[in-house]
């Protein structure tokens, strides 16, 4: 077997707790007069907590979860945006994420604007981006509105677009964050076959994160589970979903 | 150190499309365009025009270019510092979605600010003719102090945008302090006149002010005039440039990864 695409190690993360630190100089500086000690675990809340996951190359990787169990921070991690306190991440090539819809598109700036913007950002240079433009354009299905500026579009739109954008910039590796959920049926189906296909094709690897059950049926090899930061289950996808139907429907409180 | 030119070097393109883009998505939906980076500080220029000049009657000849170069110049820093602090937290959304050496977008507000400065300066050639100003030798200066500018106060950027993500409060603090310190520098007054109202060590003083030497610097580069400092006052601000810039990208270094959990 050949290295694994993605490894992610004992990965602890934890965020600043809103409470202790966007507070603002006053209070911090009350907070020094007064002599307030605050235990310092109590600032931080750990959205991962030893997290082990192991992805090879071709694979299409389902995450599940209940809100804030931390699907999309692991995303984020895998895609570099958030260092880890603990533990490390490594993957290999490419990477495309499509986290929440349109990934740096600007209301102000027009369609093909906006297109060339996303490929600077993904590393492409000026020649590169313009060999893809029609790809892109073709994919999303809005030539006649690409003249028009963003802020003219509805949420599926964007969200065609940001797909068609992730989706066609050749990625070893493609993070999709629910950002599916939001076009119109026939556009979900769109965006289904052209990942199978870039599976397929492309040997292209795939971590989607989704509540859809169906989506991850048709789509995944294999599934995750977490639960308060940790990985509650890795495995096929059939047991997997039973699992967490069994957690939804027991209905453990969600994490404050 | 190293890195971060090699990090530049390789995200250069994106550096020039988040230039372009700022410089686009500022002027987008106005007519006069460009026009309102120059008609803004040409405003500042009247005022400080008509209240030192027309009524205290002071100034000497030539008032007004003295202050288009000094506003012009002030402006540059401030707009530096001012866009460092938001240049973190007004991104938030792209930085939480995808991953991009986070300099960029520090360094990037810094070239739309550079590029803002140069065409200001050419706004100057009017003045300078209406005035009968010619250029000489001291001209060759100018690129200097703008590039002293420009490594003191991208330091200076680099510190405020992590400082800016975590407490919002130093975004406030920056636009405050950047009011009161044009008037510490010689922004709407000649260097000369700060000269001859001080005692020497004062002077000397007041000298010890990196942003004193710069704009000076550009001013008397653009007018042709004598320096009223020392070359080792130069020698000093470069100093404070070097130094600003290597603190600048050592505190980045070290905060921007916690900084980015606060956006």
């Amino acid at each position: 077997m050949s290295e694994p695409i993605i490894e992610v190690k004992g990965v602890h993360l934890s965020f600043p707790v809103v409470r202790y630190h966007a507070r603002g100089v006053k209070e911090a500086f009350l907070a020094l007069v007064r002599r307030q000690k605050v235990d310092p675990e109590q600032k931080r809340f750990w959205a991962l907590t030893g997290v082990d996951l192991t992805v090879e190359r071709g694979e299409v990787l389902g995450i599940l979860g209940r809100n804030g169990s931390g699907k999309s921070t692991l995303l984020r991690v895998i895609a570099g945006i958030y260092a880890p306190d603990k533990g490390s991440v490594r993957s290999v090539g490419r990477i495309s994420s499509l986290l929440e819809l349109g990934a740096g598109f600007r209301d102000e700036l027009n369609g093909y604007e906006n297109v060339r913007l996303s490929g600077a950002i993904m590393g492409f240079d000026a020649r590169q981006i313009e060999e893809l433009l029609p790809r892109i354009v073709d994919f999303s299905g809005l030539r006649d509105f690409m003249g028009q500026p963003l802020k003219t579009y509805s949420s599926g739109m964007r969200a065609r677009l940001g797909f068609a954008v992730a989706s066609n910039v050749d990625p070893d590796i493609l993070l999709i964050d629910e950002a599916l959920a939001v076009g119109d049926a026939a556009f979900r189906d769109k965006c289904m076959e052209r990942i199978e296909a870039m599976v397929a094709d492309e040997d292209t690897t795939v971590i989607i994160v989704s509540h859809s059950a169906g989506d991850l049926k048709r789509l995944c090899t294999r599934l995750v589970l977490l639960e308060r930061g940790k990985l509650l289950m890795d495995g096929a996808v059939e047991p997997v979903l039973e699992r967490y139907e069994a957690i939804l429907r027991t209905g453990a409180p969600v994490r404050a | 150190m190293l890195s971060v030119v090699h990090s530049l070097r390789e995200h250069r393109f994106v550096l020039q499309n988040f230039i372009s883009r700022d410089l686009k998505v500022k002027y987008r939906g106005t007519a006069f365009g460009y026009l309102w980076s120059l008609l803004e500080p040409l405003s500042l220029v009247l005022v400080y025009y008509f209240v030192f000049q027309v009524i205290a009657r002071r100034g000497g000849a030539a008032y007004p270019l003295v202050v288009a170069l000094g506003v012009f110049a002030y402006n540059f820093m401030a707009s530096v510092v001012q866009g460092g602090a938001s240049a973190l937290v007004s991104n938030a959304s792209l930085i939480r979605r995808v991953y991009l050496p986070r300099e960029i977008f520090v360094f990037s507000q810094v070239g739309s600010n550079v590029t803002i400065f140069a065409l200001n300066l050419v706004a100057v050639i009017p003045f300078l003719i209406y005035y009968q100003v010619m250029p000489g030798w001291r001209i060759v200066l100018l690129p200097l102090a703008a590039l002293l500018m420009t490594m003191f106060t991208t330091g200076l950027a680099l510190v405020v945008a992590c400082a800016n993500a975590v407490y919002r409060d130093v975004g406030y603090v920056i636009r405050v302090s950047v009011r009161l310190f044009m008037y510490g520098a010689p922004t709407i007054y000649p260097l000369t006149m700060a000269r001859d109202a001080m005692s020497p060590p004062v002077y000397e003083l007041y000298l010890l002010n990196p942003v004193t030497v710069y704009i000076s610097l550009v001013r008397n580069a653009v007018m042709n005039q004598p320096f009223p400092f020392e070359a080792r006052h130069v020698l000093v601000s470069a100093v404070f440039a070097v130094a600003s810039l290597a603190l600048g990208l050592s505190v980045f270094a070290r905060w921007e990864k916690r900084a980015v959990k606060y956006l």
